[in-house]
Parts: C-alpha cells; structure tokens; sequence
C-alpha cells in the first residue's frame, strides 16, 4: 500500500522506460513453496537483547546464529533462480529481521528488486519501515527490531508495469509480494 | 407530559397486503367447492400484537393500510420499528442505525414524510446530551424507505433536539444545526434540506439567529425564530408571518397551513397559520395536547382535545394520557414505547445495562376503537447500519478520503487499548462511598504504586485532588452528576463492573463516537471517566501532571475527587458572579441549581467581556426554546418514558431528575436519596412550564409566557443568566440535604461487586504433555483481577486495517495512496479484564465489501467495512517441527460470533490455503478451552484470527456481534493424537 520506495528507486523507474521493457525476467509473481525452517549456523557473540536489539546489524550484534525463517515468500525468475524474503527470528537476541536473497541477482543489473520490510507495534498501529533496498545497494539483512513486534518482509519487482509499491497487497497484483505478518 | 408529538408520523400500508390476500385465494381454490373459505391465516402472536384483532381492531383491519413508524435507540443502535394493522399490529424491526460505541446507548428522533415512504432519523449516543457540542451539532442524520428498509446517510453534524428531524407534506425533510449556541453575533443556525426519495442535500441555508422547529410547508419553510412563526426563504432570510399565542412546542405543515401548540401557562394552544393569519382551533391542557404529524398532508391533536374545533385535515383524537406515537389512520396509540436497556438504565443503574437485552423493546399500544390495550416486548432486531461518511454534506468528522494530516498523535491525555492504562469497572457501592468520602473530604484510601498497573507512583485520591475548602458539596449533587455524566461508569461500557477496559473516554477520536470510520482529533472531547473529566486531560495540557491525567482516566475514586473540585470551582465562580439560586446555603441541594449547570456548559465571568454578559449560559436555560415548553419535571412520573429522550431537558434538569430518582436495582436503590423536606418524595425545583431564569433587565428574558412566544428572542448571549433566583424556600425547610450512606472509612474501600466471577486458574495440559502457552499480552499478569502471571511461549501480536499496518505513507503521487486504514482500524478494537487470566481483547465481526475512492488509482478496490479488520496472531516459539494440538481460550463475555475461522498456518511459506477451524465462540457465560485441531507445525507456525467473516451481506457481519481474541495452548501431542476441531473441555 505505501511508496517509501519511490525516492530509493526513482531512477530504476525511468531506465525501465527505455531497456526493462520486454526484457523483464520475472516468470511469475506468485510466491511458490520453499524449504521450510532454514537456520544460520554461524556463530558470533551476541551482544543485544529484546528492544536493545531495535536498529541494530543482526550480523554484527551476533544474532543470526541459530536464527530460524518464520516467514519465507520467492519467486522463480526466468532464469530458474529464486529471489525470496524472509522473516527471521533469533532466540539469541529476542529479535526479528528480515533477509534478502536475490538469487537472479547476477542477471538483473538494470532493474533490480529491492526488499522492503516493516515493523507494526505489538498491538497494532501503522506500518512502519525497517529497511529498503537492493541488493546492488548491498541490501542483505534488515536492521533488527524487538521480537515482540509484527514483522513482514517485501519483494518489490521494479519491472512490473504501473507504480512501485514497496507494500505490495493482494489486491494490487504485479509489484510484488510480502511475506505474512511474524 | 407532551414531547416531540408530531415526528412520530406513520405512512401507509403497502404491496404486503397483497401477499396475504394471495395466500388465502389459494388456500380456498384448494378446498371442495362447496366448502366455505377458509379464514386468512392470523398473524403470528407476540411482538406485541393484539391477540384478538378481529374484535379490537374490528372486521377490516387485514384490509387496513394503516400502520405506525418509530424509532428507539440501545447500545446495539438506533432501532426504526414498524407495526402494521394489517398484522395486527405486529412490530418488526425496519433498520439499526449507528453500532456499537463505547458510550453506551444511543438515542434519536423520527420523523415520516408526507409521501409515507420514507422515514429521516437523528441519531446519536446517549452521552451526546451532556455535551454542548454535541447536542447542537453532533448527531447523525438518515433516511430509510419504509418499503425496503434501504438506509442512506444524509449528513453528521446535527442538532440532537426534539424538532430534528421535521417531516412535511412531501418527501422534503428539515435538518437542523445549531453553530456558537451561547455566543452573542455568532448565533446561527443551518437548516439542511434532504430529498428523501433520493437522499440528496438539496440545500443548506444558514440562518443568523436560533431558529427552532422548522417544518417544511407545501409553500415554503416556516419555523420559530425570535418568538414568532417565521418563513424561511431559500437565502436563510426569515420574515415574520405570525406572532402564536404562547411558547410553541409543536408545529407541523399541513395541507391546509401550518398548524402551531404553543404553551401558555398552563394551557396548550392551537391555531392554524393559513391565509396569512394564525386562526385559533382551541385549547387543552398544557401536558394534554399532542400534536402529530401524519402523512397525505395531516394531522393529528391527540389528548384533551374537547376544546379544539375541527378544522381540515386535522384528526382529533381523545386520550387519558400521553402517547408516543400514532397511528395513519389514528387506529392505534402508541403509549409506552422503550428500549429494555433503557428501562434498566433507570430501574436498575450501575452500569451497564446488558449487551443481550439489545433490540429488545417494551411497548404498550392501544387501539382506539375500543380501548382494549396490547403489552409487549419485541424482540426483533434489524442488521446494524453504521454510519458511513460520505460527500460533501459531510460537516465534522474527515471522511476517509481525507484523512487529517496526523493521526499518530490522539489528543487526549490517556491513550485507548494500553495494558498499562486499563480501567477497572467499579461497583455502585463503590462510587457512593467514594462520594460520600470526598464530599467530607476523607477520600483517603491508599493507592500503591503501580495502582491498576499503571506504573506510576502511589497517591491518595484527595491527596492528588484536596477536598474543595470554599464549600461543602452536598453528596447528592455530585451523585446526580455522575449519574447523568456516565451512569456511574469509570470504563468504557463494554466492562461490567468488576472487569477492567479501557477508559471511558468521550469522543476520543472526535467524530462524536457515531462515525467510527471516521477520526478527527481537532474535534476530541477527551472528557474521561465517571465525572467526565476534560479539564487538563488533552495530550497538550500542562495544567494537570501526566501522573494526574492517568489517575482521573483509571480510578474512579480519583476521577471523583477531581469532579468534585470542578464542581466546587463552579460554585466559587457564580459567588464571584453574585449568581445564587434560593438563600445560596449550600447545605441546600436545589441551591445547587446553577453550579450544576455550569459543570456542564461553564461560568461566563463579570470582566467586560461577551458584550458585558456574564452568568450561565443560554443552552442550559429551561426556557430555551431548544426543549419543549410542553414538557413536565424529568424523570418524575415513571410511567413516561423519560430517559429514552433526555435531549428534551437541560442539564441541570436531568441532574435533578437522578438525584430525586437514583438508579435502581430492582427495588433497591444503588446511591442514596437526599432528605427530602417533610412529607414529600421530591425536591422543589424550577417549574419547566414557567420561565424561572427570566427577567428583563438581566437577561432580556420574557418571564411571561403569555406575553411572547419566546422569552429571548435574541437567543444569544443576552439571554446569560446571572444574579438571585429564588423558586424554592430553604429558610423555612422547603429544600432537601444529603443524606450519606458512608460517614466513615475513607481509607477503606468497599468490596467490588462483580458481575461474573474471575478466571484465575492456570491451564494444564490435559496428560502433562509440553506445552506452550501464549497469552494476549506478554505478561499476563498485568491484569486488574489478581490474576497470576504464567511463562509464555511465543508471542501474540494484532494488526488492524486493511490491508493490516495500512497508514506508512501519505499521498506519494504514483497512483498508491494510504488510506491510513491502521488507525480506523483501532476504533473498535477494546481490551477488556476478562477471559483467561483476566484480559482479552474484542472486536466486533464485519463484512469485506469493498469500493473504490481511498486509491488514488480508483481503479483499485478501497476497503469499505473491512476498514475495521483486526487480525490477532498467535505464534509459538518452535526450533523444531513437531505434532501439536491447539487450544483456544474462549472468554465467559465479550465473545459471541457463532463463526470465528482459526486459520491454522503450519510452516513459514504456506502454498494454498491454510487449514481453518470454524468454532462458535459463544460459552453461555463460562470460560471454556476449545480445540483447533492437532496439526504438523514447523517453526514459523502461526495461528491467525480475523474480524471479517465475508460479503457484508453475510449473517452477523454487522459489526454488532463480538469476537474475541485470548490465550492459545500449543500441547505437544505424541503423532497418533488427533482431537477435532471444536472439540471443548
């Protein structure tokens, strides 16, 4: 539903206009299944907990080991590649982020995807961002927010036709997918 | 008494007789032909039919198209009720209009247009009369046509008065809307005209003076503006036409002219303004001559109507007594018409009356043919129509296309569904004692730290708010006020007493509480609590410590303390003012005449200011012509339906009205009498037929009924009062005291009477398998019922709008736009002290329809009823997958949707559709667990449940019917169990 994207993103917008057309690769805007229960392994001291966690690189503050996908969405390119989001959860931090794999990102250099991810307090309230942007911008992790917290991560294809959405809602087909809310 | 007489029109009968007719051919081509007919089926009994119709209401009334039209409000809504002859009388529901609130009760007017198809409504919650805005230009306006029961919103922010709605000989309807009601030059008045057939505002005038009772004539608009009959022209310019004979209180067009009751001492006056001249039709008693509007261009005097000529088009029709409404045809009298809820409210106070008594109403009719009478209660209710803000008729509240530029910060003080701001619902008993406590200025009981959970530090009450030291308020007076503020509530309604909620806040989103789509914090009234309490409690004040704001909006006896020094301060100000009612000993309870008017519309200071007016303000004033002049003491005769209209009487009438007749339970009264003077049950008090607070040379004010039809005519602040009234003799005992229930024991708190019982206990697993509990709030202990806390084991999150978490961004240009749907979204979402270990959270259950205007792209489908989605999530916290069964906690209340979906998601990427478990969350008033089912999860595992059942066309998707969100139970099963979906215990 929200645009925080479009600042980010505006000069992908105007090169689609020109290359992106008929070149985009994306296969398929629907999420299909993939493993399930995905754990990183590597380990680092861990140095936050709960809402001290909150704006903090889950790689650097140690909490991405043991950390377990809650929500996962991708897409198959047409390269056979799978791009996906996902919402992970660290028992080690008490602590939620959300990852970014691009795994077309080698053949997708004018128009890349970007994650967004966003944060609604526990009890409810407005979306609110956590992070946003492509890989080429070495966008991999979010930041980190308390686990108490809802979660989702976003996939916006910066191909589809008509505006950018980086909340994309299932009403509005073509500018991607999130995950649920975890 | 006499009130509102002519808007409860009726309509005529239609296509439905044909039914019938059609149903009894058939039945006799059945039969053998030399057979007699068989006589046409009998309406159903009950919903107060006549039994006996064919001896009551005579041969032809299955031929009859005569029927009545009316309205009542409870907390379910505004209910438009229709009876028809032909039916025997049989009422039926036509519409609910309005929803739930956390206000409480609704209440309303009606009115039938000429054609007899359509029926206008003003509507509002009950606490609207408290609130000068409110009454003068808060409630909502509508249209429904009688045939379908199709409901249009026609505009909001109108006047909640006994004239508005005004019906006329054709489909045009009147609105009114009232602007500065008590500010000298700002006096103004806008007159809404409505074409019922389509619900489109035809036209808006705005008139510079108050002009009440306004009806639309065949030939133009008339009404009352400045003690004269007035046309309206289509500018807003009045010209004078007639001069009535006394204070008017009813008027109505009629084919034949404009037909005008006005008061005049103790008679009620009828004329007839045709021709250019008012002609006299004769007199009744003041309390005894109603006059109703019918439809075709009629009317009807209903009462004492011995002294009334006959004249064209009017219907006379003798009466023992006052009725509601009438009848098209005048066949039938409606004499007691009231809402359970709202009879309860007054027989047996406390709050609040039960949410399971909504749409029932009582009624007694009489036919007039015979005088044989029907008592009954219906119980027949109509899908809930909220209000939905639309177009430019719109005044007040931002529709959603327009949402206000921030929405991220509330106005009030104390924010809604905290679990750190929760409010427990106190008992009766409790609030008389704190009352009686602070009046004496013992209030004293210790509050510790971290009182309500609140985490804030430990106070008394009257050590946070002293005991007034300039007077000693009578216990009565403040009873009174605290019973027509908020019937005796500190917590939203939804709590009964003994369960927590939120605050009982007063308009917090400023849209009036009738438009819940709708938010617009300029407009925040943020009165909080028993008392009603707004000074110092906006976000913004700094007059009061937050550690103050948060005990006024979470402790009754606080709350009370607090009142109480306004209520004193008000006192203070009218001595200032030399404003004093009778000998001013405040140890006289009628004394306390004006102080309680200004707690509700303030104290106008003597500095020069205002045009040199000062006193009480005009709004409150009995002889305003706003409240009927026909009208009698409030409350006073129980068989009048009083309560279920109070915008009839000022402020410091129903104070009055509830000190003289507290709430009830059953025979038992929830606060005390006064001492009333010797051999009487009540107080003497300003007669409502005369015009006590008038006198010329204060107020410009016509004491003389029969001199003027209007005692101010300039209806501004001219009209203040202010100085000496004296209508009672205290010197020589003719005024009551306070009597006190409690003459000690300010430290120590009288035991809360619960409503239900406490569920305390902690949930096992059934065979002592592993089990991960999560509760709906991280520590459940934070709860207001004692409840202890228990380790989670996962983590329960809500998301509200559509799509949940709309409300990132604004307007951003590229066709996407948020609808901030995130925070609508909240409005009807509450918390409450109950279910399992003492809190929960409710909603009510909507449909998904869905229309476009929000998006920019109007291509896009905008959410219209899902706006109101709150979707709860409960997620364990799994490291491994395994076999579980799931348990659901349903609450003893506040939860009774037959179909809440459980949807079950078993892994982090789902494909397809998960798998849902439809369970009835209705327990017959007991905490029960229900199974979900026994499922595969792995972690990432997640149970979700959402407010919105489908198509608004789907059966309790009217946004009535509660739906809870409480603790879950994940139990690590070994992979043979299976426990089926809806299995309990």
């Amino acid at each position: 539903m929200s645009n925080h994207a479009r600042r980010i993103v505006v000069g992908l917008v105007l090169s689609l206009v020109s290359v992106a057309v008929g070149t985009a690769d994306a296969t398929s805007a629907t999420p299909s299944p993939t493993p399930v229960g995905a754990i990183h392994t590597a380990a680092t001291a861990v140095t936050c907990n709960g809402n001290s966690c909150d704006g903090e690189d889950p790689v650097a503050a140690g909490c991405t080991s043991g950390a377990i996908a809650y929500a996962e969405a991708s897409v198959t390119m047409g390269t056979g590649l799978v791009n996906s989001v996902a919402v992970y959860y660290s028992p080690a931090c008490g602590a939620g982020y959300a990852e970014f794999d691009e795994g077309n990102r080698q053949n997708d250099f004018n128009n890349p995807p970007i994650m967004s991810a966003f944060w609604v307090p526990q009890f409810g309230g407005p979306e609110q961002l956590l992070a946003e942007g492509s890989q080429n911008g070495d966008l991999v992790y979010s930041v980190m927010i308390q686990w108490d917290t809802s979660i989702k991560a976003c996939y916006v294809n910066t191909s589809a036709a008509g505006p950018l959405d980086s909340s994309p809602d299932p009403d509005h087909p073509g500018s991607g997918f999130c995950t649920r809310w975890t | 008494m006499m009130r509102t007489p002519w808007r409860h029109l009726i309509r005529v009968g239609r296509a439905s007789v044909c039914g019938l007719l059609a149903a009894a051919a058939t039945t006799a081509l059945a039969l053998p032909a030399l057979a007699a007919p068989a006589a046409p089926p009998s309406p159903p009994p009950g919903q107060a039919a006549f039994a006996d119709p064919d001896a009551t209401l005579g041969p032809g009334w299955r031929q009859s198209s005569d029927t009545v039209v009316t309205g009542v409000g409870d907390t379910e809504g505004f209910h438009i009720y229709v009876a028809a002859e032909k039916n025997a009388f049989r009422w039926s529901a036509l519409a609910t209009l309005g929803g739930s609130s956390d206000m409480g009760t609704w209440t309303g007017y009606t009115c039938v247009t000429g054609s007899g198809h359509y029926v206008a409504a003003v509507y509002a919650p009950t606490m609207a009369v408290n609130k000068p805005n409110l009454l003068s230009a808060g409630a909502l306006a509508a249209v429904v046509d009688i045939r379908t029961g199709q409901v249009r919103d026609v505009a909001a922010g109108v006047a909640l008065s006994y004239f508005n709605p005004s019906c006329g000989t054709g489909d045009r309807v009147l609105f009114t809307r009232y602007l500065n009601p008590d500010r000298r030059d700002l006096e103004q008045t806008d007159l809404l005209t409505v074409d019922a057939a389509t619900g489109a505002m035809a036209a808006t005038r705005r008139v510079g003076t108050e002009l009440t009772t306004p009806v639309p004539g065949a030939d133009g608009d008339y009404g009352i503006a400045r003690g004269a009959l007035v046309r309206v022209d289509p500018t807003g310019a009045l010209t004078t036409v007639a001069k009535p004979t006394g204070q008017p209180f009813a008027v109505h067009a009629t084919a034949s002219g404009i037909d005008v009751v006005s008061a005049r001492g103790d008679q009620a006056v009828a004329q007839r303004y045709t021709s250019g001249h008012l002609v006299d039709l004769g007199t009744g008693p003041r309390d005894r001559l109603q006059l109703f509007g019918l439809p075709g261009g009629q009317d009807a005097l209903v009462g004492d109507v011995r002294g009334i000529t006959k004249a064209a088009g009017m219907r006379t029709i003798a009466s023992d007594q006052s009725v509601e409404a009438v009848s098209e045809q005048g066949h039938l009298l409606v004499q007691h018409l009231v809402a359970r809820q709202t009879s309860q409210s007054v027989r047996s106070g406390g709050t609040p009356v039960l949410a399971s008594d909504a749409g029932r109403i009582d009624v007694t009719v009489k036919a007039v043919r015979d005088n044989a009478t029907s008592a009954g209660t219906v119980t027949a209710t109509a899908p809930v129509r909220p209000h939905v803000v639309t177009n430019s008729v719109v005044a007040g509240p931002h529709p959603l296309d327009s949402p206000p530029a921030d929405l991220r910060s509330p106005a009030c003080a104390v924010p809604r569904n905290n679990i750190n701001r929760q409010v427990l619902q106190p008992s009766p008993n409790q609030v008389e004692w704190a009352t009686d406590m602070a009046v004496q200025g013992m209030l004293t009981v210790a509050r510790p730290a971290n009182y309500s959970q609140a985490g804030e530090p430990a106070y008394t009450p009257q050590g946070m708010f002293p005991a007034p030291t300039n007077v000693r308020v009578p216990a009565q007076v403040m009873l009174g006020i605290l019973a027509q503020e908020s019937n005796m509530a500190q917590a939203s309604w939804h709590a009964v007493p003994g369960d927590a909620g939120n605050p009982l806040v007063a308009d917090y989103y400023g849209n009036g509480n009738v438009a819940i789509d709708s938010i617009d914090y300029s407009a925040a009234d943020c009165g909080y609590g028993i008392a009603q309490v707004t000074d110092g409690m906006r976000a913004t004040d700094t007059s009061l410590q937050p550690t103050q704001q948060v005990a006024i909006a979470t402790d009754y006896a606080a709350n009370i303390a607090a009142g109480l020094q306004i209520l004193a301060d008000k006192w203070e100000q009218l001595q200032i003012n030399q404003t004093t009612a009778n000998n001013n000993d405040p140890s006289k309870i009628e004394n306390w005449w004006f102080a309680v008017w200004g707690y509700n519309s303030g104290v106008y200071p003597n500095d020069g200011s205002n045009g040199g007016n000062y006193g009480v303000g005009w709004l409150n004033n009995p002889a305003n012509p706003i409240y009927p002049s026909s009208r009698d003491y409030f409350l006073r005769d129980p068989g009048n339906n009083d309560a279920a209209h109070p915008a009839d009487w000022s402020y410091e009438e129903k104070v009055m009205g509830w000190i003289e007749n507290p709430q009830l339970d059953d025979t038992t009264p929830k606060y005390s009498q006064p001492i009333f003077h010797d051999g009487t049950n009540h107080m003497v008090l300003p007669d409502p037929k005369k015009r006590v607070f008038c006198f010329p040379s204060v107020n410009n004010c016509d004491p003389s009924v029969a001199k003027g039809s209007d005692p101010c005519p300039d209806e501004d602040s001219r009209c203040w009062w202010h100085g000496n009234a004296t209508f009672a003799d205290c010197i020589d005992g003719q005024c009551s005291t306070e009597w006190l229930a409690y003459t000690t024991g300010g430290t120590s708190e009288p035991t809360l009477i619960r409503t239900y019982g406490t569920s305390c206990g902690l949930y096992t697993a059934p065979s002592g398998e592993r089990m991960l509990m999560i509760d709906d709030m991280n520590d459940p202990s934070v709860n207001l019922l004692g409840c202890p806390g228990q380790a989670r084991a996962g983590k329960f999150t809500l998301e509200a709008g559509y799509p949940t978490g709309d409300g990132y961004s604004t307007v951003d240009g590229l066709g996407e736009n948020s609808c901030f749907f995130s925070y609508y979204g909240q409005v009807d979402l509450h918390q409450l002290g109950a279910g399992y270990l003492g809190h929960m959270w409710f909603s009510h259950v909507y449909g998904s329809d869905t229309t476009t205007g929000c998006e920019v792209d109007t291509t896009k489908p905008t959410p219209q009823r899902n706006v109101h989605q709150v979707v709860g999530t409960w997620i364990p916290t799994l490291t491994t997958a395994g076999r579980y069964q799931i348990m659901a906690h349903l609450p003893s209340h506040g939860a009774d949707t037959p179909d809440a979906a459980y949807q079950i998601i078993t892994n982090p990427a789902p494909n397809g559709n998960p798998p849902t478990c439809h369970v009835n969350q209705e327990t017959n008033g007991a905490d029960t667990w229900v199974s979900l089912g026994t499922y595969q999860l792995s972690p990432g595992a997640q149970v979700q449940l959402s407010n919105i059942v489908g198509p608004d066309s789907t059966a309790e998707a009217d946004g009535t019917v509660d739906i809870a969100w409480d603790a879950m139970a994940f139990i690590n099963v070994p992979a043979s169990s299976a426990v089926a979906c809806g299995t309990r215990g």
